[in-house]
């Protein structure tokens, strides 16, 4: 049983049709990650998952959560995932560790204990527990984005989805976001990740997943089909062929 | 001079006037421009609309004519108000209009990711608005806000035309009195500007520490 | 019980007077901007200009008029020129407290207009020999003055509307002649009501003529 399951999915925005017709198997504790050019889908297929965006057609299954057509997510569905977003978004006004508690003393009322005990857990898996009283504006941006994973972890999400997470980091911090991820992976976290840097997604996914034009266009083990791509297209984003 | 020597006790009593006239509305014209702001940002179109004409219609009328329809208008088809109650009620009206507009544009200055980070943790529209959303709107209207509430001290100055006693009414009866228009419209300006102008330094300072966390 | 049943038509047979009241109200309004705009060059061009004493009293100029009320400028305008020999009609001191309170709002716009403009629009006027009045009339107004065009536009709306307060020294504007018909048919509600309808009318005018002088002249210049 994968623990997300996604079915005929279809996506428009209008008349651009952004998915069509996918199907993806997630299973527990694999990391895939989902690449392709920009306009491919492989952002909305994420933020689908993720309960922000509606779709037209289809149906999504994540742990006992499901979601259909025309469906909006609902509190019950966001506990399963937690979301990481490119340009981080963390709460100005909130210190690091409120931003990381915040969900959990207000949407799903925990006690100040349990609180107390997963906010640092969370920010000492991402190594950050010494900054917990800094505010987003004093930290790096690497810094900003392991808050804001330490703020997805928090939650006990079923699976991780992560955006582009490396996008607007400066490259020298870059590293310390991929180790925090790669060190998630090998403690079994279940994670998708959307990315455009090849590299990342080689070190850190079991599972690549290539989207072309809103379809899943290949897919397969992530050092294999990096290495010898059986479609022209993946090659040519690999920069292994010419057009 | 004597004249106004004499006056000037009396001269701070309408000053106190007129501080009331300029807190009244600006406490009743905040809760009033709140429900405002929180109505053009809703989902209902209906509510936005109706917040939409509400902030068109004052801020297309003359603050003094706000203030004639509640004081004269009113007063014909039978609701008698004190001057100072007209004033009092015309001029939170004003302020909802206006500081309406002012917390709209904050709340929408939010970036939209940060609506979107709220959902993601599995936040209400209800809750993320006011924990997540609305301290960051208020820091962004603060500047405005403060520069709205300078204008609401001058405008304070209308009730004088409706009998209201505070500073300028208080004023015009001592520059009668006294001969001496120059001198005495020159203080009650004067006292006018010792109220505003820090507010018009906090705003303007207001602006620049934002400009600086940008 | 109040008595709510509002009777309008007693307000139409005095329309005639509103229209009058209102085109003064215009007059008066596209005269203060007008003069208003050239002072606020000027004011703007002296606070900007690295001459400390006119710097300052500009500035002191901005300061007061933007932190003392409108009333209490036109009662000392009014009320204070005969004293020192000037005697100045209700319709004048209108006009004068006008044009110096939107010069003393405008001077502040037209300020931050200008220093939007880049420097190196400054070093091609002198490159082709302007003096510095000659580069501020030919080159830096006119950006100023089309960089700033929606703030300028809402500082004359504000202007009609303010105007509104003129009538308290019965200058015969628009309010005024509300004054005066509502004396006569005891109707208040619904003359005032009338007249605020005839203000959005007039500021809903003001933007369209604004949106159709924009499009014939500054947006030309993208």
């Amino acid at each position: 049983m994968p623990l997300v399951s996604v079915r005929q999915l279809s996506k428009s925005y209008g008349k651009n049709t952004v998915i069509d017709g996918l199907d993806l198997d997630i299973e527990k504790s694999s990391v895939v990650a989902v690449m392709g050019r920009s306009g491919s889908g492989k952002s909305t297929l994420l933020r689908c998952i993720g309960g922000l965006e509606m779709f037209q057609s289809g149906q999504l299954t994540c742990g006992d959560q499901e979601l259909k057509a025309h469906q909006a997510a609902d509190k019950g569905y966001f506990r399963n995932i937690g979301i990481v977003f490119q340009h981080f978004n963390l709460f100005p006004h909130l210190t690091a560790l409120s931003n990381v508690t915040i969900a959990l003393r207000k949407v799903q009322g925990l006690s100040k204990n349990v609180v107390m005990e997963r906010g640092r857990a969370a920010l000492e898996t991402v190594g950050l527990w010494e900054k917990a009283d800094a505010y987003p504006a004093r930290l790096s941006g690497g810094q900003q984005q392991r808050v804001a994973i330490a703020r997805a972890l928090a939650l006990e999400p079923k699976i991780l989805l992560l955006d582009e997470v490396t996008s607007a980091l400066d490259p020298e911090l870059v590293e310390e976001v991929i180790g925090v991820l790669r060190s998630l992976a090998e403690r079994g976290h279940t994670m998708l990740l959307v990315t455009h840097d090849i590299r990342f997604a080689e070190t850190v996914a079991d599972h690549i997943v290539f989207m072309h034009k809103g379809k899943i266009h290949e897919q397969g083990d992530a050092r294999e089909i990096i290495r010898q791509p059986k479609t022209d297209e993946l090659a040519q984003f690999l920069g292994l062929k010419q057009n | 001079m004597e004249v106004i020597v004499r006056y000037l006790p009396s001269l701070g009593i309408s000053a106190g006037i007129t501080l009331m006239l300029f807190l009244v509305p600006a406490i009743m014209g905040a809760i009033l421009g709140l429900l405002v702001a929180v109505m053009r940002t809703a989902r209902s179109v209906v509510l936005r609309e109706l917040g939409r004409m509400f902030i068109f219609v004052i801020q297309g009328t003359p603050a003094l004519l706000l203030l004639f329809i509640v004081h004269y208008g009113m007063a014909t088809l039978g609701v008698r108000l004190a001057p100072a109650l007209s004033a009092a009620v015309a001029l939170s009206l004003y302020a909802a209009g206006f500081l309406g507009e002012i917390w709209r544009g904050a709340i929408e200055a939010v970036p939209r990711p940060q609506w979107e980070a709220a959902k993601s943790l599995g936040f209400g529209r209800t809750q993320a608005l006011l924990l997540l959303i609305a301290p960051q709107a208020i820091w962004i209207a603060l500047p405005a806000t403060v520069g709205f509430l300078v204008s609401l001290m001058k405008v304070t100055s209308l009730a004088a035309i409706i009998g209201v006693v505070e500073l300028t009414k208080s004023g015009m009866v001592i520059a009668n009195m006294s001969f001496e228009p120059m001198l005495v419209y020159g203080l009650i300006a004067a006292i006018y500007f010792a109220m505003c102008w820090p507010m018009s330094l906090l705003s303007r300072h207001l602006e620049k520490a934002q400009h600086a966390t940008r | 019980m109040p008595n709510f049943s509002l009777q309008f038509w007693h307000v139409w047979p005095h329309l005639d007077a509103l229209f009058q009241g209102a085109l003064l109200t215009i007059a008066l309004t596209a005269q203060a901007s007008a003069f208003g705009l050239v002072a606020s060059l000027v004011g703007a061009y002296a606070l900007m200009s690295g001459f400390k004493p006119a710097a300052t009293l500009a500035r002191a100029y901005v300061e007061v008029i933007r932190n003392t009320p409108f009333l209490v400028q036109l009662l000392f305008i009014y009320f204070s020129l005969p004293t020192i020999g000037i005697q100045v009609t209700a319709n004048q001191a209108a006009l004068m407290t006008m044009i110096m309170n939107f010069t003393g709002y405008t001077i502040e716009i037209l300020r931050g207009g200008i220093q939007s403009i880049p420097a190196t629009q400054l070093d091609s006027a002198r490159s082709i020999g302007f003096s510095k009045v000659q580069t501020f009339i030919f080159v830096v107004a006119p950006q100023a003055v089309r960089n700033t065009y929606p703030s300028l536009t809402s500082q004359f709306s504000l202007l009609l509307l303010g105007s509104s307060v003129v009538s308290a020294i019965s200058a015969e504007d628009l309010t005024a002649a509300a004054n005066y018909i509502q004396s006569l048919n005891f109707r208040s509600f619904e003359v005032y009501l009338v007249t605020a309808g005839f203000y959005l009318a007039l500021t809903a005018l003001c933007r369209i003529t604004f949106a159709a002088i924009w499009r014939m002249t500054f947006h030309r210049w993208e």
